[in-house]
């Protein structure tokens, strides 16, 4: 009895041995890696037209010189980012140059904001984005103090920059 | 004593007859990762205001496939397909393909196009025989700036089953 026991253990273990090769498996593996890099970018569509205060209501300071013939374009895959304005050298006195950015979908636009040397936050909380057409309005205001102004120039500058 | 040599000696030829068989395990070995995919700014479509072009594809050779060791031409195996996330951004889409058909004197069918690859196992590409240098290439798909800055890695796992 005992002899057979150990047989019939061979031959279940033979049988096992056979269902396992007729399923058997091996595996290879490969790995697969990818980096996606901080994207945040920004551009504009072009210069706005030349902003002339030429008219006044009698009494009042000269009206605003308005411009929104300008958009800017957006791509960024980060989180609570802002946008940030600033002109390259400080506005004659009596001169205000405000700009108001439309803001993506994700975000709030800070309306209108008086442009200095020193970035000014003009959107916040901005999220991943990819958006463009989205529209820039400047308004240049002179009091009558600043007498006449030629042929001033000032440049731009509108960054992305993280809002934390 | 006739009785013993029947009762131990006969089984034990029987799996000494077996192992042979079973050292006939059909193989698959894998060459190749794909490590050196860096979504940057420069795959924006247009520039700013636009999105990522959003599919990547491997060379053509990324990886190559060898089946050996199987039993003979005639015998039948299947490589099914899995991954096993590290870290993976959620929308993008790992697939992959078998580009040609190697060589050896078997066959292999299907994989040609395509195919999704999940976290578990599916059915790749079938065939008989031993098949080597079978190159395999990759594609990720559906990324686009929604994933957040970060390092994304899956590992593939090939398996052929013997059938």
């Amino acid at each position: 009895m005992h002899c057979k026991n150990i047989r019939a253990f061979f031959l279940l273990f033979s049988f096992m041995a056979i269902v396992a090769l007729a399923f058997s498996a091996q595996s290879a593996n490969q790995v697969v890696t990818f980096s996606v890099t901080a994207i945040n970018e920004i551009a504009v569509s072009g210069n706005p037209g030349a902003l002339v205060v030429t008219a006044a209501t009698a009494g009042s300071q000269p009206n605003e010189a308005i411009d929104n013939s300008t958009t800017y374009l957006i791509s960024s895959n980060g989180t609570n980012m802002k946008i940030t304005g600033s002109i390259n050298a400080a506005m004659p006195p009596g001169v205000s140059l405000k700009i108001n950015l439309a803001a993506p979908t994700s975000g709030s636009s800070a309306g209108d904001v008086s442009l200095g040397i020193d970035s000014t936050d003009l959107v916040s909380g901005t999220g991943k984005v990819a958006e463009a057409g989205k529209t820039i309005t400047y308004k240049l205001s002179a009091t009558v103090a600043a007498g006449v102004v030629v042929n001033a120039h000032t440049t731009v500058t509108l960054t992305l920059t993280d809002g934390n | 004593m006739k009785s013993a040599v029947h009762t131990f000696l006969r089984p034990v030829l029987l799996v000494l007859f077996l192992l042979p068989l079973m050292a006939a395990a059909i193989d698959i070995a894998v060459t190749g990762d794909w490590t050196d995919l860096f979504i940057t700014a420069n795959d924006l479509t247009a520039g700013p205001g636009s999105n990522l072009t959003g599919q990547y594809e491997s060379n053509i050779d990324q990886a190559t496939i060898d089946i050996v060791n199987t039993a003979g031409n005639s015998d039948s195996w299947r490589v099914d397909v899995k991954r096993t996330d590290t870290t993976w951004g959620s929308t993008a889409v790992l697939a992959v393909r078998r580009y040609d058909s190697g060589y050896g004197e078997g066959s292999i069918s299907g994989g040609l196009a395509y195919q999704t690859v999940g976290t578990t196992d599916m059915s790749f590409f079938s065939g008989t025989g031993d098949r080597t240098g079978i190159r395999i290439q990759l594609k990720i798909s559906n990324v686009s700036l929604s994933l957040s800055p970060g390092n994304y890695s899956s590992t593939i796992s090939y398996t052929v089953v013997d059938l």
